[in-house]
């Protein structure tokens, strides 16, 4: 198959890391090549981390609850670089800034109890993967 | 989407993007138009996991001054059954992330080898391209990798965390051999003193059995709190300067394009295992011993079809033809003994070979007035052309003459009277330094 590369990072100073790491792990082993960035990100270097690395699709975990601001800075530095690939965002999302983040640009939303399974379809579908 | 072109054109500049696209597209096979001018120093570095080699990448990139171009490649192990990978050496350096002089690119092993791949090399010569003053190159500290990365970088620093004597001894296997610079890390902790010494008695034994040659330093460092930073990246640029002055910088080129081909060979090896299903069957219905099926998977095993001659009037007008189809075709060279001019047409693995006569007396032009244009001969690769020749007057067949020198080696003919009206041609080839 062919091996998109995904970025899965966390934004800002949020020290949850338990989920994004649990989400690369099951998609390297779902056959991506994940680049995990660690915690404590500024929307900036997410962005510059997806360019060098010339990734397919950007994961971001949040649970601290900025995901509003974090995310929509996201979207816009992505804009001002030219860079035009799927945003999911996953974590702590209360149901009613689900759409806000999703008028924002982002593909996807994925809290709590989602199954790994389904996570690894839509990554698969957003990257081309059949 | 841009074209190459545009993206060498746009990396020379140092654009990200560009080098990043690139990359992708060398991992993905495409051959690159580089010709690698030397003008950077590749620094593998290499030491068992966890033993601090991000971290200290980390330190040396950050104190480089910022109007140096600095490229990291961090290697990641690819899994050998789901293909993924998980890359996780960036955490170390995200800062460095946002800084324009820093370019930063994890690569996984992929593939059946488990070190470095050909796209790793591809990737180096990406950046050196692009104007990396430096280019560190993360291996996974393990196995194969030690040996493939002697081959493409120009400094080894070998990095040994705080361990036992015992520990240490296991380690000379590999990473004892091969290093340029032996780096005590970690070296903020307690233990690092004993080590530092075991390591120099080590060394010291690896001198004596190794030779004058081989001048290792070894230094004490801390990558998380900087200590001893400053004088290893002293070490490194003095040998650089070194290297640049004996001639070693440009000789290591050849290194790097042999092992790029053995890399890529592996790559190919690997794809064709994959597509083995109708030799599989083969095998499994005994058509074929496992191990011809396994030799077909090689077209150098010899006897092999060389090329297939074709005797032409003009033959710019048939390169020309050739090269429309999209196939890539040598120069014209001259071959005084067999009186023609020959273009070789390249297909995977045979060859087209376009003979054009020289005068009017060679045979080729007679053949050419007795038969009109088309297939001349047919040529095998022989391993050793003299005992061939030996098996061919064994089986009664005649040889036109004594072998003598061809466009590509040295070649000899079985009469087409004695072989059905095929004129078969012999050729042994001359490797390098014959
Ligand atoms: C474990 C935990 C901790 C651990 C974290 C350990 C670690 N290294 O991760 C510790 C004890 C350190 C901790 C600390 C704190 N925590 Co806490 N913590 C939790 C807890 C109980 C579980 C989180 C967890 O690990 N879940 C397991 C993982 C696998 O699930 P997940 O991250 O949600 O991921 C799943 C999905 O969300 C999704 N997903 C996640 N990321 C991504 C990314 C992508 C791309 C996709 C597609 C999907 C996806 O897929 C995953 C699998 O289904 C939650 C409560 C809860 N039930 O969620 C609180 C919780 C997150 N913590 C909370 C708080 C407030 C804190 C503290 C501020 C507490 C304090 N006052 O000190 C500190 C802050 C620490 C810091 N620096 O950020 C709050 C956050 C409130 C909010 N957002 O409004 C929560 C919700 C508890 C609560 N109900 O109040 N915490
Ligand atoms: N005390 C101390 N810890 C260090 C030092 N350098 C690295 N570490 C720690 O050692 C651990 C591994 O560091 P890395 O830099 O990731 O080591 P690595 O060799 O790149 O690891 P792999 O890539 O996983 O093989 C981390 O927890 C670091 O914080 C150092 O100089 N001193
Ligand atoms: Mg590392």
């Amino acid at each position: 198959m062919p091996r998109p590369k995904v970025i899965i990072a966390k934004l800002g100073l949020d020290g949850h890391d338990r989920g994004a790491k649990v989400i690369a792990r099951a998609l390297a082993e779902a056959g991506f090549e994940v680049v995990y960035t660690g915690i404590r990100q500024t929307p900036s270097q997410v962005v510059e981390t997806a360019i060098q690395e010339d990734a397919k699709l950007i994961g971001i975990s949040i649970l601290s609850g900025s995901h509003l601001e974090l995310v929509g800075e996201l979207m816009r530095i992505m804009k001002e670089r030219g860079l035009n690939i799927p945003v999911l965002v996953g974590g702590i999302i209360p149901p009613e800034d689900r759409d806000a983040l999703l008028k924002m640009g982002v593909a996807g939303v994925y809290g709590p109890g989602t199954p790994l399974r389904e996570i690894i379809d839509i990554v698969k579908k957003l990257t081309g993967v059949s | 989407m841009m074209n190459i072109n545009e993206l060498l054109e746009r990396a020379r500049n140092w654009d990200k993007l560009a080098i990043a696209k690139l990359i992708t597209m060398a991992e993905e096979g495409v051959e690159l138009p580089i010709q690698v001018v030397r003008r950077s120093h590749v620094i593998g570095i290499t030491g068992p996991p966890g033993s601090g080699k991000s971290t200290l990448i980390y330190t040396m990139a950050r104190k480089i001054p910022q109007d140096r171009k600095v490229a990291i490649l961090t290697i990641d192990p690819s899994s050998p059954f789901t293909g993924g990978s998980f890359m996780g050496n960036r955490i170390r350096m995200q800062e460095l992330t946002s800084r324009s002089n820093i370019y930063i690119r994890s690569m996984a092993t992929r593939g059946i080898r488990g070190g470095l791949n050909y796209a790793t090399i591809a990737a180096i010569n990406i950046l050196e391209y692009a104007g990396a003053d430096y280019i560190f190159l993360e291996t996974v500290g393990a196995g194969q990798s030690d040996t493939d990365v002697k081959y493409v970088a120009d400094t080894i620093l070998v990095l040994v965390p705080p361990l036992s004597g015992d520990e240490i001894q296991a380690l000379k296997s590999g990473l004892m051999e091969i290093g340029d610079i032996y780096v005590v890390s970690k070296s903020d902790n307690q233990a690092s003193e004993s080590t530092y010494r075991d390591l120099m008695a080590m060394v010291d034994m690896m001198k004596e059995i190794k030779g004058d040659e081989w001048r290792p330093v070894v230094l004490k460092v801390s990558g998380l709190y900087g200590y001893g930073v400053d004088e290893l990246l002293r070490v490194i640029d003095g040998r650089f300067m070194e290297l640049m002055k004996s001639g070693k910088l440009d000789s290591a080129l050849v290194g790097r394009r042999v092992l790029e081909m053995r890399l890529y060979a592996y790559d190919l090896l690997e794809k064709g295992l994959n597509e083995m299903k109708d030799l599989e069957r083969d095998v499994a219905s005994g058509k074929l011993s496992p191990q011809d099926a396994a030799r077909r998977l090689f077209s150098f095993s010899k006897p092999r079809l060389d090329h297939v001659a074709v005797a032409v009037k003009n033959i710019d007008d048939a390169a020309r033809k050739f090269k429309d189809l999209g196939f890539r075709v040598s120069d014209p060279i001259i071959v005084e003994e067999q009186g023609v001019k020959v273009v070789m047409v390249y297909l995977g693995n045979t060859k087209i070979e376009l003979l054009e006569p020289l005068g009017p007396e060679t045979t080729v032009a007679k053949f050419i007035e007795k038969r009109g244009e088309g297939i001349h001969h047919i040529a095998l690769e022989v391993g050793n052309i003299n005992e061939f020749i030996e098996k061919v007057k064994g089986a009664g067949l005649t040889i036109t003459g004594e072998p003598s020198r061809g466009a590509e080696g040295i070649v000899t003919f079985i009469h087409p009277k004695s072989l059905n009206g095929v004129l078969l041609e012999l050729v042994q080839h001359l490797s390098l330094n014959e």
